[in-house]
């Protein structure tokens, strides 16, 4: 077992640093540590895609002629990462412009204070 | 090679260059924004219609992306399944971008509007796209699209609220994605295959070697869909981001966004991961406790709400539970069902939310104790909003009463009669939440009677700036007889019409729905 994670040593990472991520998003209370912690979970996932495409001792997906019968990783969970990291980027932007529109209107970052100063201005509408 | 050959890939792109060239009209003109967005709409519609028509004749359509051929291309595949949610998605949303008409200007600032159009038509792209793709990652993709698409929508909203709101469906649903996403590469690992037949056949012979790798794969997609589509403790995100939301957006959001996700849910479980159905009946029972869970606890939470709006939320949350228990339960009638209840909820709680925003805009009220004596100022909206709420409850010679009918008997098949009890209840708590605000519409003398702001052929009164319906020169006598813009009343009543032909006339759509079905849980392959 301990041996078989060993070997496995990528993907042990990978959920670990996925736990890590999916733990700083619900249980922080500060926004923007939240935002981070999405961003941990889908590094995680990036490592974990990355790490299935790679296949000890072979080489980069580059055709040479001098060697035609080489054997190459697997490219395609790269190039879906690279996708799903713009897609991560724009997420963050827009996560990260409505904490910028909260921070306006309730001064702090901070998501119970939030919760309480709402309750507040609601009570006074 | 016909036309229609190329509808899969022109529905969702041409939805998609209608969003990236809003913007730009809004900035030419901002008065040709809402025709522009009708019109997209529109074409997205004539092509679905089209697309039904084609499957209907020939069978399910395949079309490779730039003629790479399937394992290495991306396929789209439009069956009988999808064509449905097609036509549903263009439907519904063209009624929608008819009502924005003259919404719009209500509850979005001007300079954010052509943003807004730009949200909705990458919002109606990204669902189109899920439900044609037949490829996994760009199911991926499309996902993504239609979250930020829906939590712009609900951004759109210049308030703490609607911000707030949109932040916290933002990254519950991006998490949401990266568990779809750990599941993708999950069940790619094993079958490395991301075209969903390709990646069938080869499960078939894969999953004795990976078994465990296969089932949780399949939870995490399930987990993360479920997520999205609000399933009973997963729902913390929607009451707020659908009450906060502008009218439209909530419309869109209730109607449709929910619909495409639990429609992905049942595509995974019964059709992409068919080999495996045997091992994961935990995984179906656990959807059919949450749905039971969903029936009843949506409807307790929306038997406290005092805002109209959030009620109708609530009411959301419930009413998927219908979904999720027909896809839980996986008899023939039972799928049927959740598919009927696809149709039917998407219209009824569009006709209400719809409905919903005339009473607001035309009267300013949102809270249900004010509503008393709408019936009489608001005679057809509150007709419309009537015939919606008693759908939603269940009676005969509407809609509503036909999905449960179905969920009935699917829970029949199932021999879980315990079922037909819950969905008895369910009825009755619906009943307990809607007659209360019809009874006030119709029955309760107004204390102060509801106000009607600005004139509603001219707008040139309370609402302040200059409408966009109707335009000059249009017999503006006979439209100021109306309760509302025309463009917020035809959709509204055509909607409630749906419900009742719908409820009335079922032959043919109930035979069509048990084809769909069959081909979900039981056709060879797909």
């Amino acid at each position: 077992m301990t041996a078989r994670l060993a070997a496995n040593y990528p993907y042990v990472f990978a959920v670990v640093l996925f736990v890590i991520g999916v733990h700083t998003l619900l249980a922080h209370a500060n926004l923007l540590k939240k935002i981070i912690g999405l961003n941990i979970a889908g590094t995680a996932v990036f490592l974990y895609f990355i790490a299935m495409g790679n296949v000890r001792g072979r080489l980069e997906p580059l055709v040479d002629p001098a060697h035609p019968h080489a054997e190459f990783v697997n490219p395609v969970p790269s190039a879906l990462i690279l996708t799903g990291i713009v897609v991560a980027v724009s997420v963050t932007a827009f996560a990260l412009s409505l904490v910028l529109k909260l921070y306006r209107h309730y001064g702090t970052l901070d998501a119970e204070e939030i919760v309480r100063l709402r309750s507040i201005l609601d009570e006074d509408h | 090679m016909r036309i229609t050959d190329h509808f899969p890939l022109t529905i969702v792109v041409g939805t998609l260059l209608g969003a990236y060239l809003s913007p730009i009209v809004g900035h030419v003109r901002r008065r040709w924004l809402p025709p522009f967005a009708v019109g997209v709409t529109l074409l997205a519609l004539i092509q679905a219609i089209q697309l039904n028509i084609r499957v209907r004749d020939c069978g399910e359509l395949t079309y490779q992306l730039g003629g790479w051929p399937a394992p290495w291309g991306i396929e789209l595949l439009v069956g009988p399944a999808a064509a449905l949610m097609v036509l549903v998605l263009a439907a519904i949303s063209t009624l929608i971008a008819v009502y924005c008409m003259a919404y719009i200007d209500h509850e979005v600032a001007p300079h954010a509007q052509s943003w807004y159009y730009a949200a909705f038509l990458l919002l109606l792209a990204g669902m189109l796209g899920m439900a044609v793709t037949n490829d996994l990652f760009n199911t991926f993709v499309m996902m993504e699209i239609t979250t930020i698409g829906a939590c712009a929508l609900v951004a759109a909203k210049d308030s703490r609220r609607a911000a707030e709101a949109a932040l916290r469906y933002l990254l519950l649903a991006s998490l949401a994605s990266t568990l779809i996403l750990l599941g993708i590469g999950m069940i790619y690992m094993i079958t490395g295959n991301l075209n969903l037949t390709y990646l069938t056949r080869e499960l078939e012979t894969v999953w004795r070697q990976y078994p465990r790798l296969a089932t949780t794969s399949l939870g995490l997609l399930t987990l993360g869909f479920a997520l999205k589509a609000a399933l009973f403790p997963l729902h913390v995100w929607l009451p707020e981001a659908h009450s906060a939301a502008p009218t439209p957006s909530s419309a869109m959001l209730s109607g449709l966004v929910v619909k495409i996700y639990a429609f992905s849910l049942i595509k995974m479980n019964y059709v992409v991961f068919r080999p495996i159905l045997g091992i994961v009946a935990p995984l179906r029972e656990l959807l059919i406790l949450l749905s039971a869970a969903a029936i009843i606890g949506g409807s307790l939470f929306a038997l406290v709400q005092d805002d109209i709006k959030r009620l109708l939320a609530y009411s959301t949350v419930a009413q998927v539970g219908y979904i999720f228990l027909g896809a839980g339960l996986g008899t023939p009638s039972a799928v049927m069902a959740a598919f009927f209840q696809i149709i039917s909820h998407s219209i009824m709680k569009t006709c209400l939310f719809l409905s919903a925003g005339i009473i607001a805009e035309r009267t300013g009220r949102r809270k249900i104790a004010l509503m008393d004596g709408m019936g009489r100022v608001l005679p057809l909206t509150s007709a419309a909003f009537t015939v919606a709420a008693l759908s939603m409850i269940g009676l005969p010679l509407l809609s509503g009463f036909i999905a449960k009918w179905h969920l009935f008997l699917g829970g029949l098949e199932a021999e879980r009669p315990v079922f037909i009890g819950l969905i008895l209840m369910s009825g009755l708590l619906n009943a307990a939440y809607y007659l209360p605000v019809i009874w006030r519409f119709y029955f309760v003398e107004p204390q102060v009677c509801p106000v009607i702001h600005g004139d509603p052929a001219g707008d040139a009164g309370a609402l302040g700036a200059p409408g966009s319906w109707p335009p000059p020169g249009i017999r503006r006598r006979i439209l100021s007889r109306l309760e509302a813009p025309l463009p917020m009343l035809l959709p509204v009543v055509a909607l409630a019409l749906a419900c009742i032909v719908l409820g009335v006339w079922t032959g043919p759509t109930i035979a069509h729905l048990a084809g769909v079905a069959q081909t979900i849980i039981g056709g060879p392959g797909r």
